[in-house]
């Protein structure tokens, strides 16, 4: 199994090399859609294989790498990624299912986008520190190429405005990483050398290292900003969202698909393997400051979405809302806002992509996204109104769709915390109030934007629009049956990181 | 000793023209003999070195050391790689009459370059540098009617010349305060005398304007943008290694030697150190910031080679400290190895991207960057293997300008807090340096002006130095263990006891026999007595091993 798991990571990597030399266009698409398929059905067996009783890391395999400073290549799968990179494989498919009609350069976009999905799939399961900044820095360059070959008119500054913002955050990052080597070799069972490995980094002995009042005291607090920094740019959350709108709008339709349903969960799926792990005494200590990060995320992000005239940047504001239940979630260190969160990201993966998805549709056949030169589209087109009804919806937080849950419990885990001591009460409600307030604003950006694009008559500009095909009908379908299941079982996702999450959260919880 | 092939080669170069005239194969042959023979006298001295003891060359001239012989390995290999790139991109520009002289010049500043690595002794310092220097001001107006690089050269040789002489006055206020042309000797002196006396510390400032000049160091870079574009791309691509590796070793050796010899715990040189540790965070910000602005490939490179002599400038400061903290990290084999270690990286690094650059430039005609429209169409291929090369130069991870970085801010890391400060401008220079790194990136795959232009022809030779450096890119930053053991473990400065004033002259060994590989013959009288003078050195005496 450990092997199957290192194959995966690289397969779509051989997959890109192949489309570099295929012979045509459809061959290119062919072997991006066969090896997504391939990758997906890996995924579907390790998480059949995965023993969900017993939890924690498995499948895991590691061998030497650079032996001076003990880094290794670590892998392995725990009950924090695994339901991250199911969601990543399946959707994998449905974006090469969705860049099927890109004509530019197919060859390299398929390469570049399998060279992407390697570097998502390393990030989710790797299990060194080092390794993990690898495939978190490598995932840059190609969408990079992404946004920057494929996209809109402002396609250059949108490209490389992603990649310095996150390069920046990961500078932030290497920063940390260089003070675990100092520190680390001075943990009880480090063997005097750096630690790496992730799981150990979580470990008492380390922990001891980074405790309130202890030796390193200071350097956990500033190594909990700086990296808590690296990932909220990936998140992204106010202040450091502004490359996200500009990404998204820029970027082709599949690429913002697979940007706002797995990149910014590397950054929410970061913090919950290093941030809080690795400097519990940090997260406690601070956690007033990160929640209210998220609840301006939450109701900033819904503002700048409800002024939006962009359709898609409308889409992309929402993002920043969603995830700031992400930060709200971890913040407010109750299991059921960490479980919250974790479902809210999985939540996110599925709404977002359709989101982009069905914005898509219209934007190839109107070129253009003014939400005020569209209207009527759902007499246009009764069935894609449908999924676009489901999808917004479950966008929105409707019970019974996947958005739902993860507000829900992020919101109920805020209350909870309470119970973190009596000063708090005041603090506490008032976080609660204003992140569930979010919850009304998005109704209203969201049923604004609907009823603007989609009722009424139609324009007579849609004429000449093609009709909603197959391809399309198909994509929408499974991405909407899939809100539906985790709406209304939600108990999927908790069961596969149950386990896990009981060992993380009793480092976590307030004593 | 390298050096004595090479210099071998320039006469070899100079004569073959009597067999043949008007051939460019046989001088290159020549040059490519004598080169290939230095580096198997450089490897073979290296691999010795490290069970023997370090070797005192005339009178103390010259130190032979594991690191001085690691430099000079990457120097022949990477001067071979620039011969190899000019007989693939500029030969056929070139009048075979010329190309002896061509060779001869690059041989020469290589073997001052070799020779700059092992100095230790204030006139082979000049002497090296000088001879490093003069062969590279004619190289720079090599390309005789072309006005750019003639401009350049003159500059090139004002500002070298002015260089020369306020460190040479530098060494001069330095003897007349030390007594001693010595390195070990000097510093000994300085400790003798509880610190650093105003005069003397003039006249390091003087001396190290001229070793700042060699690393186009912010504020005496000035000439370095101008001659990289005025220059052929060969010769820009030789000095931007060679000439900032041989200063960057020098610079290691003197500071290493200043640090070996204060007493554990004594501030006496901090303030050395600071003053080198800023003027590399200068260099590295201006070159950077500077480098946002250019529309040159060339010039591009060479504000970029700016910000990279900064960043191992900066490195460099902290070997100044290695023998006096109480850190346990922090030692000097560490801060020397993983300056050679970014230096071998940037070697491969800056070959590859200025090889690419000279074929574009053949044939675009032009070095704008904005005729890199649509290369991507043209040679994909060629434009892969430049944006590996740039995003190496950026620090990648995955690719071994990253580990170099890594490594670098390893170092300075050791320093406590104020490594923590260098870490900072190094990072913040690494997010600034990306936009420019792009640049051709953009024009690349981005744009594509329409224009005709024809595809780009890669010649054989330019292949294999391509090919060369991109392996080595990727092996760095793979698989950077093994470069990094040989670096660290293995390119120990080493430190001999002050000989300078004993007046013991070695005797040179004849020039036929190879001196590195019988270790047990001739060697044995180059040695200096090591009893003179160890007594009163608290620490660090004989070869530095912590």
């Amino acid at each position: 199994m450990p092997t199957l798991l290192n194959l995966m990571i690289f397969t779509p990597l051989i997959g890109a090399l192949l489309c570099l030399v295929a012979p045509s266009k459809q061959a290119a698409k062919s072997i991006a859609l066969v090896v997504s398929v391939v990758t997906l059905a890996m995924s579907l067996v390790l998480a059949a294989q995965y023993d969900y009783h017993a939890g924690g890391v498995q499948f895991e395999s590691a061998m030497m790498w650079i032996k001076g400073i003990n880094v290794e290549y670590r892998t392995g799968m725990d009950g924090l990624s695994l339901p991250l990179i199911v969601l990543t494989t399946a959707l994998s498919v449905l974006v090469v299912a969705a860049s099927w009609n890109i004509e530019k350069m197919t060859k390299a976009f398929m390469a570049l986008y399998l060279f992407l999905y390697t570097g998502m799939l390393g990030v989710f399961l790797s299990l060194d520190m080092v390794l993990f900044y690898v495939f978190f820095e490598v995932s840059l360059l190609p969408m990079y190429f992404l946004i920057g070959i494929w996209g809109g008119p402002r396609k250059e500054y949108a490209a490389i405005k992603f990649f310095l913002y996150t390069l920046a955050g990961s500078i932030c990052l290497l920063v940390v990483m260089l003070g675990l080597y100092h520190i680390t070799p001075n943990a009880a069972d480090s063997g005097g050398k750096p630690i790496w490995n992730m799981m150990t980094l979580q470990s008492d002995s380390v922990h001891a290292l980074f405790a309130k009042g202890g030796t390193y005291w200071v350097f956990a607090q500033w190594a909990f900003w700086l990296t808590l920094v690296a990932f909220l740019i990936k998140l992204p959350a106010v202040p450091f969202h502004t490359w996200l709108p500009d990404a998204h709008v820029e970027a082709p339709t599949p690429i913002s698909m697979i940007l706002a349903g797995v990149l910014l969960k590397m950054g929410g799926y970061a913090m919950m393997r290093i941030t809080w792990p690795f400097f519990p005494d940090s997260a406690r200590l601070f956690w007033v400051c990160v929640a209210t990060l998220g609840v301006i995320a939450i109701i900033y992000g819904a503002l700048c979405a409800m002024a939006q005239s962009d359709w898609k940047k409308l889409v992309a504001y929402s993002s920043v809302s969603h995830m700031g239940y992400v930060t709200l979630g971890l913040a407010v260190l109750t299991r059921t806002g960490f479980d919250g969160a974790y479902f809210q990201m999985i939540a996110h993966g599925i709404t977002s992509a359709m989101m982009f998805f069905m914005v898509g549709v219209v934007y190839e056949r109107a070129h253009h996204r003014e939400i005020d030169r569209l209207g009527g589209i759902w007499l246009k087109w009764p069935g894609y109104g449908g999924w676009s009804l489901l999808c917004f919806f479950a966008g929105m937080g409707l019970p019974g769709l996947c958005g739902f849950i993860g507000e829900i419990m992020v919101l109920l885990g805020t209350f909870e915390a309470v119970g973190h001591g009596a000063g708090h009460t005041t603090i506490v409600y008032t976080l609660g109030v204003l992140a569930a307030f979010g919850v009304v604003l998005t109704a209203g950006y969201i049923l604004w934007m609907f009823q603007r694009v989609y009722m009424g008559l139609p324009k007579p500009d849609y004429d000449h629009y093609e009709p909603v095909n197959t391809r399309e009908y198909a994509i929408m379908t499974v991405l909407g049956v899939l809100a539906l299941v985790f709406g209304i079982v939600p108990m999927i996702v908790f069961h596969a990181t149950g386990v896990t999450f009981n060992h993380l959260f009793a480092m976590l919880a307030v004593q | 000793m390298p050096e004595v092939f090479l210099v071998l080669g320039m006469c070899a170069v100079l004569l073959v023209p009597f067999i043949k005239r008007s051939s460019h194969t046989l001088p290159s042959a020549a040059a490519v003999v004598a080169l290939a023979l230095a580096l198997v006298s450089a490897i073979t001295s290296f691999g010795v070195m490290g069970k023997s003891e370090p070797q005192v060359w005339l009178s103390s001239m010259l130190t032979i050391d594991p690191f001085s012989q690691f430099f000079k390995i990457l120097l022949c290999l990477f001067t071979l790689l620039v011969v190899a790139q000019w007989l693939a991109t500029a030969k056929d520009q070139t009048h075979a009459y010329d190309t002896p002289d061509f060779l001869c010049l690059i041989l020469g500043a290589a073997t001052g370059m070799a020779l700059m690595s092992s100095a230790h002794n204030l006139l082979m310092i000049f002497i090296a540098t000088e001879s490093a220097s003069l062969p590279s001001f004619a190289l720079a107006g090599w390309r005789k009617r072309h006005r750019v690089g003639s401009e350049s050269s003159l500059k090139y040789v004002l500002f070298g010349a002015a260089a020369s002489a306020v460190s040479l006055y530098g060494m001069s206020l330095i003897y007349g305060t030390t007594g001693t042309l010595d390195l070990v000797g000097i510093a000994h002196s300085a400790v003798e005398a509880g610190g650093i006396s105003p005069l003397m510390a003039v006249g390091l400032l003087a001396m190290f304007a001229g070793f700042a000049f060699k690393l186009s160091a912010v504020p005496l870079h000035f000439w370095c943008p101008d001659v990289f574009e005025g220059a052929p791309i060969a010769v820009t691509t030789f000095l931007s290694v060679a000439s900032k590796g041989g200063a960057i070793c020098l610079l290691l050796r003197v500071l290493d030697t200043f640090g070996a010899t204060a007493p554990v715990g004594s501030k006496m040189f901090t303030g050395v150190g600071v003053g080198v540790a800023i003027l590399g965070a200068i260099t590295a910000s201006w070159g950077n910031l500077v480098a946002l602005h250019q529309n040159n490939i060339k010039r591009l490179l060479a504000y970029s080679s700016i910000s990279h002599a900064g960043y191992m400038i900066m490195a460099a400061s902290v070997i100044l400290f290695a023998h006096q903290s109480s850190e346990d990290g922090l030692t000097s084999p560490l801060v020397a190895g993983s300056v050679l270690f970014y230096l071998t990286v940037y070697l491969f690094m800056n070959m590859g991207a200025f090889t690419v650059a000279a074929l574009v430039a053949r044939n675009n005609g032009s070095e704008d960057i904005r005729d890199y429209a649509g290369l991507s169409k043209r040679n994909i291929a060629l434009s892969i293997l430049l944006l590996v090369f740039l995003l190496s130069l950026f620090g990648m991870p995955a690719l071994g300008g990253f580990m170099g970085k890594v490594y670098l801010m390893t170092t300075m890391s050791t320093l406590g807090p104020a490594g923590f400060v260098l870490i900072v401008v190094l990072g913040v220079n690494t997010v600034v340096s990306l936009f420019y790194y792009m640049k051709p990136g953009y024009y690349m795959f981005f744009k594509d002006d329409g224009k005709p232009r024809q595809t780009v022809a890669v010649p054989m030779l330019a292949t294999v130095v391509l090919a060369v450096s991109v392996v080595m890119v990727f092996v760095t930053g793979l698989l950077p263990g093994a470069v990094q053991d040989l670096a660290v473990d293995h390119a120990r400065i080493e430190k001999w006891p002050s000989g300078g004033k004993s007046g013991q002259v070695a005797e040179w060994p004849s020039v036929g026999e190879d001196s590195m590989t019988s270790n047990h013959g001739a060697n044995s009288d180059l040695r200096i007595a090591s009893d003179t003078s160890t007594n009163d050195r608290p620490t660090n005496t004989g070869p530095l091993v912590h």
